[in-house]
């Protein structure tokens, strides 16, 4: 396979720019996945933000918060790095584009990896579900979509109470692939090759 | 080394105390919602009243009629009334005598107000609220994206 020195190909420094602009940008556009049972209890998800509303009121918990900024500043370096990295010509050009460039995909496959959780809890939920129906004839039966939505329903003497369950993901995750598949394309088109990308540098500097 | 700092912040913030760094303000949540959150749907949606009721048009024993009713939210949030239906049944020689009265479209209701809510319906000659009378109630609000149905009936 050809390698294609960075610091020679414009459009790919132009791809690296651009990559790095929408990197800086992405954890503040929102969530990237919602999980809402009604409007009771609210997630809204993402590796920059970790947002818990209770009927209303927000959950702060210090560790996850931490967790999520420090997210946000490595993912924003990385931005900063593969902005650098295609501006800028010199030996460690490709090394920082490099760098900035492999972040977004761990991000992504942590977020999936975060939503296929809700396999494992359903399987939970229907074995607690199915040891209340023994217990106090509950009526109540529902799994946690993976993406989409269910209806639950409780029925009591003279109440029914209806409420939905929706797992929705949003924009920004769409937009977090994207970034993250011209990461992992930056990334090939400028593995580095030994002496031959470094004496191609060498030459340019 | 970024995320060790930002965790060590975050650390250092819950000045060190373990519980405080991994649980929040979870703690104080129930009592927090529970102060917002108090719903008695017994005592404060049943006590109400049919008042102002004016008869319109008469078709032989029935009438059209508005008619008012005083309703108090108890949730401290918006909610919106989608079905509201009064009901008085009298049983006389062996009939059922009906009176219905219901809303006619959504209403919402601001947190933890009074409202007066505008019911249509029909009264029927024949019925006197001297005898006994049975009242079903059909009530449908949304609260926080969840539907209550309820339905009460009383002598």
């Amino acid at each position: 396979m050809e390698e294609i020195s960075l610091l020679n190909d414009a459009k790919l420094r132009g791809l690296a720019v651009l990559t790095g602009i929408l990197t800086i940008i992405l954890p503040f556009i929102g969530s990237w996945w919602e999980l809402k049972f009604a409007e009771i209890l609210v997630f809204e998800i993402s590796p920059f933000e970790f947002n818990i509303f209770a009927l209303g009121e927000k959950i702060y918990i210090p560790l996850i918060y931490w967790t999520t900024y420090s997210f946000r500043v490595i993912i924003v370096s990385s931005g900063v790095a593969m902005v650098i990295g295609g501006l800028i010509d010199r030996k460690w050009s490709v090394h920082l584009l490099r760098f900035g460039a492999g972040k977004i995909i761990w991000f992504v496959i942590g977020m999936i990896i975060t939503i296929l959780l809700v396999i494992p809890i359903n399987l939970f939920l229907s074995d607690i579900q199915s040891q209340l129906q023994n217990q106090i004839q509950s009526q109540m039966f529902f799994k946690i979509p993976v993406l989409g939505e269910e209806t639950v329903s409780l029925r009591d003497e003279n109440v029914r109470i209806t409420f939905k369950v929706a797992s929705e993901l949003k924009p920004p995750f769409l937009l977090s692939v994207a970034l993250s598949i011209l990461g992992v394309y930056l990334r090939r088109k400028t593995k580095p090759s030994g002496s031959k990308a470094e004496g191609e540098a060498e030459q340019i500097v | 080394m970024i995320l060790l700092s930002g965790i060590y912040y975050g650390f250092n913030e819950c000045k060190k105390d373990v519980t405080c760094f991994i649980t929040g303000n979870i703690p104080e949540l129930p009592e927090k919602i529970s102060k917002k959150f108090t719903v008695n749907v017994q005592k404060d949606f049943k006590e109400f009243k049919l008042r102002n009721i004016s008869v319109k048009e008469c078709n032989d024993l029935l009438c059209s009629a508005n008619a008012e009713i005083e309703l108090e939210s108890p949730f401290p949030y918006k909610i919106k009334l989608k079905k509201f239906e009064v009901i008085t049944i009298k049983y006389q020689n062996g009939r059922e005598i009906i009176q219905r009265f219901y809303l006619e479209k959504p209403v919402t209701i601001e947190a933890n107000k009074t409202t007066t809510l505008e019911l249509k319906g029909y009264v029927n000659r024949e019925f006197t609220e001297s005898q006994n009378y049975k009242t079903e109630l059909k009530m449908e609000f949304e609260v926080f994206g969840v539907d209550f149905e309820i339905v009460t009936e009383g002598w």
